[in-house]
């Protein structure tokens, strides 16, 4: 599905994260929620595909997602996912927490001896 | 909001049990894997292969399935309906155990349920007035008793006039009418009612208009409103009645209002239910408004806000002064009785009602300590099933849950079958209960009493499942430990249920007693045999006393012709009734203040009254044919009248008056000493009691009194019969056997003893059932040391005593539990016991030798069961 060399271990969190986004750029089922992850992330980030489900189902009861059954490409009865209003807030908020302590981490980590 | 809506649905789709979510969830994460299988298969990989490879990369299947389940937040309901099913199956498989035990809860939930049916009708109902709270009973208290009862119109004047906590004060006192129109003569009761009566109590009339203050006068009193019951049966509810003319006895009163159906009105004690309402027309220039005429009811509505104990200050301090500047008028030590309304109606019967409240909660407690046993009894069973459900990872509190889910099934099964039959018992209660019970006959089954069984039902649930639950979900402990202290516990739960059941017995036992105490006591008459009926007499035609007179001798002669009726007379009052207290005075013997005068039940007789009623003669003469109008003024006087008034000396010859010192009542010369009477009940010591001769005083109402030979309900309709041939019009009502009022007296303390004796008998009967369980559940888990015992040279003599010496030590020690308890808690009982001690010994020691034999009779059988073992099967046994 990627390239092993060049994954990263998915940190604590970012799940939900990326599901937002994923879902945020048009309906999805839960099989397209995973593969608009690994292409959005160019194939670095890998999820246990299991794990997604649990997510899904979280995210709806705190109404960040609703769900309606529809039919796939292959005209076959799947669940998609959409972002709530609620959903798109969250998204927008955490985004800005991320890039915010994602940049003040890079800073720290780019940090040469003699700046400190 | 959308969000519940959604949460609310789900959590419906779990309980409901619709597989909706499963197949959903199967559904989409199908899809995952087919659409992944099929995408690996389009990048070349062999389908059967593809299909393996998406399992994989999927990960724990089943895992994840139980974490979305726990995502959706439901996972508690879904297990919660995992439970309800299991438990449901687990009892369907032992349908005697639970039977047994459902039908253990709905009796104690069905008893608790009625006992509270009538608590709640009785006590907990508010009154059906304006702000009920506001309302209370005023009267004066001439010698510190409680009872809010009679005052005098002028009194209650100054009382009105000088307090300021009242909104409203109101006089009311009996009357009665005759209505002839529309059918068969009849005496209809009815209150005599100041203006503001009804604004008082906060009612409206439902048509028409109350009174006004100017028809609330003597010269004029012409106006009457009406009970909405007495509306409907004597004028149909003809809607145009108000305005109307109608004649109640020989006057003729304008209808100015009905009141509506859900009207209570006050009632005057031993009088009957008011139905119909006059103005009180009293002024203070009245004769009767004298202060010491005291024979007016008050009734008075707080101000907002004020609370009763000011008031009650504020009125004493007024009496007081009244008491110092009219000191003639009022006993010296004359304060006021002041009873919140809700107090004066229920008060007598709260106790009883509380006590019969606490008893069947003991009852209940006793089925839940039965049931917790039966449960612990089971658990040895169950122990095996436990421990696979633990090994196969089971967490303790799913255990715990699992076992209090079947507890609760249990209790709701029970409870469903209590609150059946405790409608049932509501309306048996409610038909069987004593009329003599205040609002007895609002019992009913109300969405509250529901309520009460449903919380019933679950708080056993959780009190008999729980200590079980704890207790079995530890099944992998140590089992020889684990059994031994579970029958340490079921030791534990049976001395209690003897506790409670002793406290129960002894209960009963100390009412029974006081009730055979009271049957004891002699009345003073025989009230076998002796038939009562009521009269009233009115009109012009009966003005004089000699046409009264008349009348009541034609019936008489009637009656005496009558086979079956052996002797009759009239009285003015009869015990167990009510009672007519005049002033007692006696020639050239007066007191510092008049209102030192003693005072003695006074009653009009006629001259066989002493011989109807088997009243002795102890000295000198009853009264004759002779002691009329034109003869010398005579009087009778009782055993303790003589004793307290001439002590050591003689009273016949003496002279006496009987009422107001102004009254004008001729002097009266003693002319006989009678034996006493109980004239308010046998609880209650006689007080003086004179008779006067009817043909010398006729300005009372009469009953007559009817000795017979046979039961004397036969007699009722030749009784009636006599007086309506000599004239019609006069209504004759009433008709009791004299025993009926003795049983009336009484019938408060039978409910309350026979319920009592019902609980005990049940608490008994649980307590035995406990008993019999422990004892044979230890006894089948010893079999096989019973065995070795016997195959040793035990004898089976020694085995049985062995075993009854194990019951004895636990009956013994939950008798001395009960001991301790049952003295803590009978000092309740003590107003309900007459003559006997709370600490009654014989009842003591009779309710625990009765306790001792049916706890050793429970544990008898089972022990001869395991004495009667055969060694070599109790060998090979297990």
């Amino acid at each position: 599905m990627a390239d092993p060399a060049k994954q990263a271990e998915l940190l604590p969190g970012t799940l939900d994260l990326l599901i937002l986004k994923a879902v945020s750029l048009g309906a999805l089922h839960g099989y397209g929620v995973l593969l608009r992850i690994g292409q959005i992330s160019g194939g670095a980030l890998t999820i246990e595909q299991g794990a997604l489900y649990p997510a899904l189902y979280r995210l709806e009861v705190q109404g960040l997602l609703e769900s309606e059954w529809g039919t796939s490409d292959h005209n076959r009865r799947a669940k998609f996912y959409r972002l709530t209003s609620a959903g798109r807030r969250r998204l927008r908020a955490e985004t800005e927490r991320w890039n915010r302590s994602a940049s003040a981490v890079a800073a720290a980590l780019g940090a040469k001896p003699q700046e400190a | 909001m959308k969000q519940m809506l959604r949460r609310l649905r789900l959590l419906w789709h779990a309980l409901s049990g619709r597989p909706t979510l499963e197949r959903d969830m199967d559904d989409e994460l199908r899809f995952h894997l087919e659409n992944r299988a099929a995408d690996l298969a389009r990048s070349g990989v062999p389908p059967a292969e593809a299909a393996r490879r998406a399992r994989i990369e999927f990960g724990g299947m089943e895992r994840y399935k139980e974490s979305c389940r726990e995502a959706r937040g439901l996972r508690f309901f879904d297990e919660l309906r995992g439970d309800l099913r299991y438990a449901f199956r687990v009892l369907r498989k032992s349908p005697s155990f639970a039977i047994t035990a459902a039908a253990t809860l709905a009796l104690g939930i069905g008893a608790n349920t009625a006992i509270f049916s009538a608590v709640k009708a009785v006590l907990l109902n508010q009154l059906p007035y304006r702000e009920p709270d506001r309302l209370v009973k005023l009267g004066e208290s001439d010698d510190g008793e409680k009872r809010a009862d009679t005052i005098g119109y002028t009194t209650a004047y100054d009382w009105r006039r000088l307090s300021q906590s009242f909104e409203s004060m109101s006089l009311y006192r009996d009357t009665a009418g005759v209505i002839v129109e529309r059918g068969e003569s009849e005496l209809v009761r009815g209150l005599r009612v100041n203006y503001d009566f009804f604004d008082t109590l906060g009612v409206r009339m439902q048509i028409g208009r109350a009174f006004l203050p100017e028809e609330d006068r003597p010269d004029r009193r012409h106006e009457v409103a009406l009970s909405h019951g007495l509306w409907m049966r004597r004028f149909g509810g003809d809607p145009s009645i108000v305005g109307r003319v109608i004649r109640l006895s020989d006057s003729a009163f304008t209808v100015v209002g009905v009141l509506p159906a859900g009207f209570r009105p006050l009632e005057i004690e031993d009088f009957g239910t008011p139905e119909i309402f006059e103005p009180l027309g009293y002024a203070l220039t009245d004769p009767n408004a004298c202060r010491d005429c005291e024979h007016l009811q008050l009734i008075a509505r707080l101000k907002p806000g004020v609370p009763a104990a000011q008031a009650h200050a504020e009125l004493n301090t007024i009496m007081a002064d009244l008491v110092r500047q009219y000191p003639a008028s009022y006993p010296p030590k004359a304060t006021v009785a002041f009873e919140p309304l809700y107090d004066h109606m229920v008060g007598s019967v709260s106790t009883a009602l509380w006590v019969l409240m606490g008893a069947v909660g003991f009852v209940l407690l006793i089925a839940c300590v039965n049931v917790a046993n039966l449960m612990l009894a089971r658990a040895t069973s169950r122990a095996k099933e436990m421990a696979l459900r633990a090994a196969l990872g089971a967490a303790r509190w799913r255990l715990i849950r699992q076992l209090i889910t079947e507890s609760f099934l249990l209790a709701v099964a029970g409870g469903g079958a209590g609150v059946l039959l405790g409608w049932w018992f509501t309306s048996r209660l409610a038909a069987l209960a004593p009329k003599e019970v205040p609002r007895l006959n609002e019992i009913r089954m109300d969405p509250a009493v529901l309520w009460f069984g449903l919380a019933a039902s679950l708080f056993t649930g959780l009190l008999f499942g729980l200590i079980p639950a704890l207790r079995t979900s530890r099944a992998d402990f140590g089992k020889t430990t684990g059994s031994r202290s579970r029958s340490r516990l079921r030791d534990i739960l049976v001395m209690g249920e003897l506790a409670l059941a002793f406290v129960l017995a002894v209960s009963a036992g100390l009412l029974g007693r006081s009730l055979v105490r009271l049957v004891k006591v002699d009345p003073g008459f025989d009230s076998h045999n002796v038939l009562t009926v009521k009269t009233y007499v009115y009109g012009p035609r009966y003005q004089k006393p000699e046409v009264e007179l008349e009348y009541y001798q034609q019936a008489f002669a009637r009656l005496r012709a009558t086979t079956g009726i052996e002797s009759v007379a009239m009285t003015s009052m009869i015990p167990f009734t009510n009672f007519d207290r005049a002033g007692f005075h006696i020639r050239d013997r007066r007191p510092a203040h008049d209102s030192e005068d003693p005072s003695a039940d006074r009653y009009s007789v006629s001259p066989d009254y002493f011989r109807v009623m088997r009243i002795p003669l102890k000295r000198g003469r009853v009264f004759t044919g002779q002691d009329v109008v034109a003869a010398p003024k005579v009087a009778i006087i009782s055993e303790t009248c003589a004793r307290e008034q001439f002590p050591n000396r003689d009273p016949i010859g003496k002279q006496i008056q009987l009422g107001g010192r102004d009254d004008g009542k001729p002097w009266m010369t003693i002319v006989g000493v009678v034996g006493d009477v109980r004239q308010s009940g046998l609880d209650t010591p006689s007080n003086m009691a004179a008779y006067i001769s009817q043909a010398q005083d006729l300005s009372f109402g009469y009953l007559l009194v009817a000795r017979t030979t046979a039961d004397p309900r036969r007699m009722e309709k030749s009784a009636r019969a006599a007086f309506l041939a000599v004239d019609p019009t006069l209504p004759v009502f009433q008709v009791e056997p004299m025993e009926t009022y003795l049983a009336s007296s009484l019938a408060q303390r039978r409910f309350t003893l026979a319920l009592l004796a019902l609980f005990g008998v049940l608490a008994l009967a649980l307590a035995a059932m406990g008993i019999y369980g422990v004892v044979s559940c230890a006894m089948a888990s010893r079999t096989r040391e019973m065995g070795i015992r016997m195959a040793l040279g035990a004898e089976r003599s020694d085995v049985l005593a062995m075993v009854l010496r194990q019951a004895a030590v636990l009956a013994g020690a939950g008798l001395a539990a009960g001991l301790a308890a049952s003295l803590a808690l009978t000092r309740f009982l003590a107003s309900l016991l007459f003559e006997v001690r709370t600490t009654d010994l014989a009842t003591l020691a009779a309710i625990a030798a009765l306790l001792a034999a049916v706890a050793l009779g429970a544990s008898y059988l089972p022990a001869r069961r395991a004495a009667s073992v055969d060694p070599t099967v109790a060998l090979r046994y297990e």
